[in-house]
């Protein structure tokens, strides 16, 4: 453990430097803010309005890595999706696979089947229970509907429990309020190639507001080879938000339904020639969900909160054939004390019902399981001093596979001025087995005869094979941080993480099994079960710099480093774990032109992915957008500019055959009346 | 590209960063500064007399805005503008203020703006929003935020034609000023 005695030197030499300029600004005496109505309108004018803190104040004095997205960083960036966004927080691998399928994680653990992030929409858990992660293809919202999108890097399972393991994305959507009125836009390019979103918000009674949101495009395809991926895709979706606000309940009911078409090309593999047999098929998915939240003052003091929802998606693609029911109930009570102590208890409840048919290069037996958790959590927010807080809690949860889970955290926050918080945090999270961890079967690799990992004369065919008796993976990650808002023009955010994993998935030792088709031996099947035997550490640190350098143009930066130590028993083992850059930045430029014209560019970096032979890739959006009048708004947006066209990550999964992503240029006309 | 160490790199940032934080911000609430300007630009303009109805009658303040905005405007509540105490309306319609003198307009509430406009034109009643082309939509206030600071753009001619008297010290204050359409 000689990296926590490092760290340890480290964080007491960084202390003191710390100690240092914090005495120096300390001496420089608050100012209590002067009563504005008693100010001359010149001062007033010189007021310094913090816009370049977007954080409300809960986040800027949070304990966790938290990065947020807000309404303006989604329309200056000029993407279309919710992918594309989060590739502005640093620590986050974004990769797109094809033209509709992404990979995502937090702080490594990348990939096609990442599962150690969880996703949610108000509240909703939008992640699978098949894989423990997200189809990012079907995550889709009318982008004015977002108010937010706040992530979270590191475990965040005290609170919102299992597979919170290495991030969380809330993603929070703005009341009906907040958007009355009619809001439109459409938008038509090379690759974004035609699509509209509609929003309609309108006041029923004083006390209840509701929306309607619609929104369709096509996708074109990306490119394989030099000719089209017929990836192409097509999806239109439906929604609507209710807000009810009165003096005893009050709450929100939100409800979805979408559909989705995506081609995506597989290889099914061969057992002669290269091995290779690739065919396109298109995915049919749809879904939708019912939520609904209400939320009561019992007292001045405490507050009551309930949330059911239900979420359908059914979903046919080359792998599997599924069909997914969710049902889940929470109850949160809350009770702030005169001291400021803050207590949250909570309980829930979660079903998940599934009927999976393999369909190629894959197996689940059984086709259709029953299972769920259910668990109650505990935080308490005790302000020790005026300047420090401590957070303690856990999550204690019963699942159906691994029985119970304890994911204890512990914060302590550290205000020694108004604009600068210091905190530290050491948590614990797990991630529960998936049904294809528990169930299923799936093709990783084809290994040719000759092959190290197969010295037969026949193909090995390698699987990745579930098993009742996988357990949970475990991570204790140790984070310290620092957020500054240096002045009204700078805000700084460093994170350090040390994450140590215990029981990580891998299928070593393959059990060899020769084939006979025909009477004829045909090839190996190679057979890993799922066992939880991995174990190692990562680390790395995170900065975001947000600078208004002057009236008309912003800067954000970020940069994130990382760096895996695992002692992997095969190649197969290190390439399944090891789909990460070990240094990613991007750098944001918000300028306006005049009143009415803005000129953003975003200029991103992802380091090589080693394991995989995928270079480093310098990638650059621009964006111009041109406020017509009080109603209308015309952009011109290019995207992954450097690149005619680039594959960005390569699948675990031999059957899922990644493209090249496309230079694209589409332009977007908003409207609002 | 290898860096030498990523503390090393950390502490050159903190060192960096750090000594620029001698000037702490203080946080006012935005809400609050905007309706302080609203309050203080009121202070430089002249209302003709038929604008109040009786020698006692209040000045009434319109605020269309989300309800973090109207809170803003409710640190107001007592005071005086043209020795008259200020009265605070949340209208949900142009109908609902026939006796406003000033009205603020959100950028979310801009079509509210739109919606009374033709009514309200000729009125004695000063318009002042945060929207961006508030000022060539004839509003008569435009409260514009460049970089961090508030700038004010002043459309004359429409305050001309309500009849509203604009200070010239109140130009001077101005990033732009509007004199012919």
């Amino acid at each position: 453990m000689f990296f926590i005695k490092d760290t340890l030197l480290f964080s007491c030499k960084l202390l003191t430097v710390l100690m240092t300029f914090l005495t120096v600004l300390i001496s420089v005496e608050e100012v209590e803010a002067n009563n504005l109505l008693e100010m001359s309108l010149e001062d007033l004018l010189n007021v310094q309005v913090t816009t370049v803190s977007k954080v409300p104040h809960s986040l800027l004095t949070s304990a966790a890595a938290i990065y947020v997205i807000d309404q303006d960083d989604i329309q200056r960036s000029g993407a279309s999706s919710i992918p594309e966004l989060l590739k502005m927080v640093p620590g986050m691998s974004v990769a797109q696979l094809d033209a509709n399928r992404w990979a995502i994680s937090g702080r490594g653990f990348n990939g096609q089947f990442a599962n150690k992030l969880l996703v949610m929409i108000d509240g909703r858990s939008v992640y699978t229970p098949i894989f423990s992660g997200v189809y990012w293809e079907t995550l889709d919202l009318v982008l004015a509907e977002i108010e937010r999108i706040e992530v979270i890097r590191g475990p965040g399972a005290a609170l919102w429990g299992a597979n919170a393991v290495n991030g969380v994305i809330n993603i929070i959507t703005r009341t009906a309020k907040q958007t009355l009125g009619t809001e439109a836009s459409a938008w038509g390019g090379t690759e974004e190639r035609a699509g509209f979103s509609l929003m309609q918000s309108a006041m029923i009674s004083s006390d209840d507001f509701v929306r309607l949101s619609v929104k369709s495009y096509a996708r074109d395809e990306s490119q394989l080879n030099g000719s089209g991926a017929e990836d192409d895709m097509r999806m239109a979706k439906v929604g609507f938000r209710w807000d009810h606000t009165a003096l005893q309940w009050s709450g929100k009911t939100t409800g979805s339904f979408y559909q989705n078409r995506a081609g995506s090309h597989f290889d099914r593999t061969s057992f002669t020639g290269d091995y290779h047999s690739y065919y396109n098929d298109d995915s049919e998915t749809f879904g939708g969900h019912l939520l609904t939240n209400w939320d009561r003052a019992l007292s001045s003091q405490s507050h009551l909160s309930l949330q059911f929802y239900y979420d359908y998606s059914y979903r046919d693609e080359v792998f599997y054939e599924s069909e997914t029911q969710i049902l889940d109930a929470e109850a949160q009570y809350r009770y702030s004390f005169t001291s400021g102590q803050l207590l949250t208890l909570g309980l829930n409840f979660r079903a998940y019902f599934d009927d999976l048919t393999a369909i190629e290069n894959t197996s689940m037996t059984p086709a259709e399981r029953e299972y769920g958790f259910y668990g109650f959590y505990l935080q308490d927010e005790i302000p020790l001093t005026d300047h420090l807080t401590l957070i303690v809690g856990s999550k204690i949860e019963n699942n159906d596979m691994t029985d119970w889970e304890i994911q204890p955290n512990i914060r302590l926050a550290w205000f020694p001025l108004s604009n600068l918080t210091v905190w530290g945090a050491i948590s614990k999270a797990v991630r529960t087995p998936s049904r294809m961890d528990a169930d299923g079967q799936i093709l990783i690799k084809v290994y040719p005869p000759g092959d190290v990992s197969n010295p037969t004369t026949l193909p090995g065919f390698y699987y990745f094979t579930g098993s009742d008796s996988f357990d949970s993976e475990e991570l204790i990650a140790y984070e310290v941080g620092l957020r500054h808002l240096i002045n009204d023009n700078i805000i700084t955010d460093f994170t350090l993480f040390y994450n140590d994993y215990d029981n990580l998935r891998t299928g070593p030792g393959p059990d060899a099994e020769p084939v006979f088709v025909d009477g004829i031996p045909t090839y190996v099947k190679l057979t890993g079960e799922a066992v939880n035997t991995l174990r190692g550490h990562s680390y790395g640190f995170e900065a975001v710099v947000e600078w208004q350098v002057n009236d008309d143009w912003k800067l954000m930066g970020s940069y994130s480093f990382m760096k895996m130590d695992f002692d992997f028993d095969s190649e197969l083992e290190e390439f399944l774990n090891s789909l990460y850059s070990r240094h990613q930045g991007s750098l944001q430029s918000h300028y306006n032109v005049t009143d009415n014209v803005q000129f953003d560019s975003w200029l991103t970096y992802t380091g090589k992915v080693s394991i995989q032979d995928q270079p480093e890739i310098w990638d650059l959006n621009l964006r111009l957008g041109w406020q017509v009048n009080s109603q209308w708004q015309l952009e011109l947006i290019g995207q992954n500019l450097f690149h005619d066209s680039q594959r960005q990550l390569t699948s675990e999964v031999i059957s899922m055959v990644s493209t090249e992503i496309e230079r694209g240029f589409f332009m977007r006309a908003n409207c609002r009346f | 590209m290898e860096l030498p160490s990523i503390y090393q790199l950390l502490l050159v940032l903190c060192l960096f960063f750090l000594p620029i934080s001698a000037e702490a911000g203080k946080n006012y609430d935005e809400n609050q500064l905007k309706a302080a300007i609203s309050y203080k630009v009121a202070k430089f303009v002249t209302w003709p007399e038929d604008a109040f109805n009786a020698d006692g009658a209040p000045f009434v303040i319109c605020v269309f805005a989300e309800d973090d905005v109207v809170e803003g405007f409710d640190s107001l509540e007592g005071q005086t503008i043209e020795g008259r105490t200020i009265q605070l309306t949340t209208p949900q319609s142009g109908q609902a203020c026939q006796e406003g003198h000033l009205f603020y307009f959100s950028e979310r509430h801009i079509k509210m703006f739109d919606q009374i406009l033709p009514e309200f034109k000729d009125r004695p009643v000063l318009t002042i929003s945060d929207m961006k082309n508030f000022s060539s939509q004839e509003g008569m206030i435009t409260l514009i935020n460049r970089g961090n600071k508030t700038r004010l753009i002043i459309n004359l001619s429409s305050a001309f034609q309500a009849r509203l008297k604009i200070s010239s010290k109140l130009n001077v204050l101005a990033t732009k000023v509007i004199r012919d359409k």
